[in-house]
């Protein structure tokens, strides 16, 4: 699983660029499954799906294009409609629609780029669901006061 | 193609024509990008005749071909247009997220000429260009234009925008992107409000392609792996510039009282390691950067990015002031007003010292003018943004306010052709008069990089140079080989400038990348095959065509001088105690290394040839200022 610390974040983007470069092959901000708002607090905001355990992005998805598939939640991409119903339901933005369809991190690697290529590790993998389920906690804290 | 865009937005303010031009392949294969490209379209548009506050200035918003991709430090703007500050070129790097949304919104620079009758905003995205109204926007701050257009078109928008002193033509204003990565130098915040542009805004959907993206990402490993061995690395991402205050003033180098001297007292009150103590509250990097050197600091209710080196010189012991809260809310106050720190410090500076020594006089002034007083500093930033009283001589920046006093002040107009100089003195690192001395764009630091003898970095220039140079390169106090080591350094600065890619992120500091890096990078991006000659070759060709644009100007070795401080007044404190700086002997060195004519500074027309610059030739040749 992913774990997020914006406090560690210095808004460098190299997770973002590293994001759309595994998987789209492109350094584009606009094609990452990952992106980083400023707080109020002066540290960045990383925005990416942690595999939350309530997943409510997928039991809103009027079409079933959102799956759990091994404890992540994947995108159909010929079933989504790209209504945004999931975009609206996510309690840390960490899913969107972009060209028509909803894009989400789909944890593409045991060692994700966006982790790898963190400078400060404000990006970094774990074992416990506590300590994601504490780090959504504070993203949605950060959003309401930003 | 790969790397670049492709494609150049040209705006014309006058009457709102818009045009979008293909890049020309073989511009990008001659100058590179960035600064390269910058330096040929104000040699092709501007000229002798040009006004810089004038409509048929342009303004240029460049990116290079290594902008928008991961590499450490490639997320530097380029700005360039003619400077209202010292008549010549004027160009400004700045960080932050600014030009890879250049890219990302379908361009590889934006070229803006004439002037609008109202204030407007340029909206740039993907490929859609808008001239908007700016009429709310005028008289506000950088910060609060930032906010505002923020709030009104969404968050992910980029902003680069000018504060009041843009506004108020102000010789040293300048143009600020996301609140505190600043394009200060040459005054072009001013070139922006003439053509009462105050803000240019990008959101992007785009992206950048590599031609070899696995060779890219090998060479991205290998390039952080050296970033994190290098010794310097560590402290230079806890502290940024500010890490230099201690072993700056150590050497007799942190520019004290206008400049008499290099060491202050109260230095430790100043310095990096102190600010980062008791004021910081989070990290901050530009756009793709391993080293995120920013620390933002928080004052009271506020907050923002700390000063960098050269503004806790310029507000702090320049001035003889020792308040580190002061320092951080002068840079805050610059920032917001859009005012270059280096250059409005060094024109408070010389008033200080004309009213201490009675050149100045109280009825020039209207107000007493003392060293060492904050709050008399934050009046005189106030009311040079708003050309205020004495503020609108302040504001003209001090070659202008000097010769316009005159009675002798212009002996302390501490500045090279119209720009003040920064924060290092000569006379402790002896490659620092040579650089401040040539630089094209008046006294800088920032065009030749001479960093090697700053700490004398041994390794670097035996690997570089070769160990022959031993030990005189390295030693700051020596004059000798320091003309090799300026033409060298600022060869490859424009070559990095040109990408465009921080030179402080590990190319001219710290030492870890050179040549055969830069053009493996370039290659692996591109998919065009360069080799080191060649780089070297055009980076030359962009600062021969650079010093032909001074030439064109009347700018010869006469004007490459040092103010009478640095090669009269014999330092008098410190470790270097007793030092001038030996401008003669070092520019001999240097036009030399250069190909450059000793007598004149001129370029002989074998030199312009050999680079492909044979339009240049016979331009010269017109003018009479060619050397056979």
């Amino acid at each position: 699983m992913l774990l997020v610390d914006p406090k560690r974040c210095c808004y460098c983007y190299e997770c973002v660029l590293a994001c759309s470069f595994f998987n789209e092959r492109i350094f584009s901000p606009a094609m990452a499954r990952i992106k980083v708002l400023e707080s109020k607090e002066g540290y960045g905001i990383p925005l990416i799906c942690l595999q939350c355990s309530a997943h409510p992005c997928v039991d809103v998805c009027p079409t079933e294009a959102l799956r759990l598939e091994g404890g992540i939640v994947k995108v159909k991409e010929e079933i989504c409609i790209g209504c945004g119903t999931c975009e609206k339901a996510c309690p840390i933005e960490a899913i969107w629609v972009f060209n028509g369809k909803a894009i989400k991190c789909e944890l593409c690697s045991p060692n994700p780029p966006c982790a790898k290529y963190c400078p400060t590790g404000a990006i970094k993998t774990t074992d416990s669901p506590e300590k994601v389920e504490e780090s959504i906690r504070f993203i949605m804290t950060l959003r309401r006061t930003s | 193609m790969f790397g670049y865009v492709g494609k150049v937005l040209r705006v014309n303010l006058s009457n709102a024509k818009v045009s979008h031009q293909e890049l020309d392949k073989s511009l990008a294969r001659k100058y590179l990008g960035g600064i390269g490209f910058c330096i040929r379209w104000l040699y092709d548009m501007t000229g002798p005749e040009t006004d810089p506050l004038g409509p048929e200035n342009p303004l240029i918003f460049a990116t290079g071909p290594i902008s928008g991709t991961m590499w450490p430090g490639s997320g530097r703007l380029e700005v360039a247009g003619k400077s209202p500050q010292t008549g010549l070129i004027g160009y400004s790097n700045s960080g932050g997220h600014f030009a890879p949304y250049i890219k990302y919104a379908g361009y590889d620079a934006i070229i803006i000429e004439g002037t609008s009758r109202k204030p407007v905003y340029l909206y740039v995205e993907d490929g859609r260009v808008e001239i908007k109204d700016a009429s709310h926007l005028w008289g506000l701050d950088t910060w609060e234009t930032e906010d505002s257009l923020r709030e009104e078109l969404g968050e992910d928008v980029k902003v680069a925008c000018i504060g009041q002193a843009g506004e108020n033509l102000v010789r040293m204003a300048s143009i600020v992107t996301g609140k505190y990565r600043v394009a200060a130098r040459t005054g072009l915040g001013a070139v922006m409000g003439r053509k009462r542009l105050k803000a240019v805004v990008l959101r992007g959907n785009g992206g950048v392609r590599v031609a070899r993206p696995k060779l890219f990402m090998e060479l991205l490993d290998k390039g952080i792996d050296s970033i994190e061995r290098s010794p310097f690395s560590e402290h230079y991402m806890e502290f940024g510039t500010t890490l230099l205050v201690m072993p700056m003033n150590k050497i007799g180098r942190f520019p004290t009282k206008n400049h008499c001297s290099g060491v202050f007292p109260k230095a430790e009150m100043l310095s990096g390691e102190y600010l980062v103590e008791h004021y910081r509250v989070a990290k901050r990097a530009c756009f793709s950067c391993w080293f995120h050197c920013k620390n933002v600091l928080k004052l009271g209710d506020e907050m923002g990015d700390h000063p960098e080196y050269e503004t806790i010189c310029s507000f702090g012991s320049n001035l003889l002031i020792d308040d580190p809260e002061f320092v951080i809310k002068a840079n805050w106050l610059c920032d917001k007003y859009g005012i270059d720190t280096i250059s409005l410090g060094a024109t408070i500076a010389w008033a200080m010292e004309c009213y201490e020594k009675g050149l100045l006089k109280k009825e020039d002034v209207g107000i007493e003018l003392k060293w060492g007083d904050p709050c008399l500093v934050e009046r005189l930033i106030q009311m040079t943004a708003f050309r205020e009283g004495f503020g609108d001589l302040l504001a003209e920046g001090v070659k202008r306010a000097s010769k316009k006093i005159g009675r002798g002040t212009e002996r302390y107009a501490m500045e090279v052709k119209g720009l003040e100089i920064p924060a290092q003195d000569g006379r402790s690192q002896k490659s620092m008069g040579v650089a401040h001395a040539t630089a094209a764009r008046g006294a800088d630091h920032l065009t030749h990089c001479t960093f090697l003898d700053e700490v004398g970095f041994e390794d670097a220039i035996s690997e570089r140079f070769g160990s022959g140079y031993l030990p005189e390169m390295a030693d700051r106090m020596s004059a000798k080989y320091k003309g090799i080591m300026a033409k060298e350094c600022e060869d490859f600065t424009a070559a990095v400038n040109c990408m465009v890619i921080c030179v402080s992120a590990g190319f001219l500091f710290p030492p870890i990348f050179w040549w055969e890096e830069l053009a493996q990078i370039y290659s692996a991006v591109t998919g065009i095959d360069m080799k080191v000659h060649e780089l070297k070759m055009a980076a030359e060709r962009i600062v021969n065509l650079r010093r032909a644009y001074l030439i064109r100007h009347g700018i010869s070795r006469a004007d490459d001088g040092l103010p009478e401080r640095f090669t009269k007044e014999p330092a008098p404190e410190g470790p270097c105690k007793g030092q001038i700086v030996e401008i003669e002997q070092m520019l001999d060195e240097y036009y030399e290394a250069r190909g450059w004519d000793k007598e004149t500074g001129w370029i002989p027309e074998e030199k312009l040839l050999e680079l492909g610059l044979e339009e240049v030739a016979s331009q010269l040749r017109d003018l009479g200022r060619l050397v056979r």
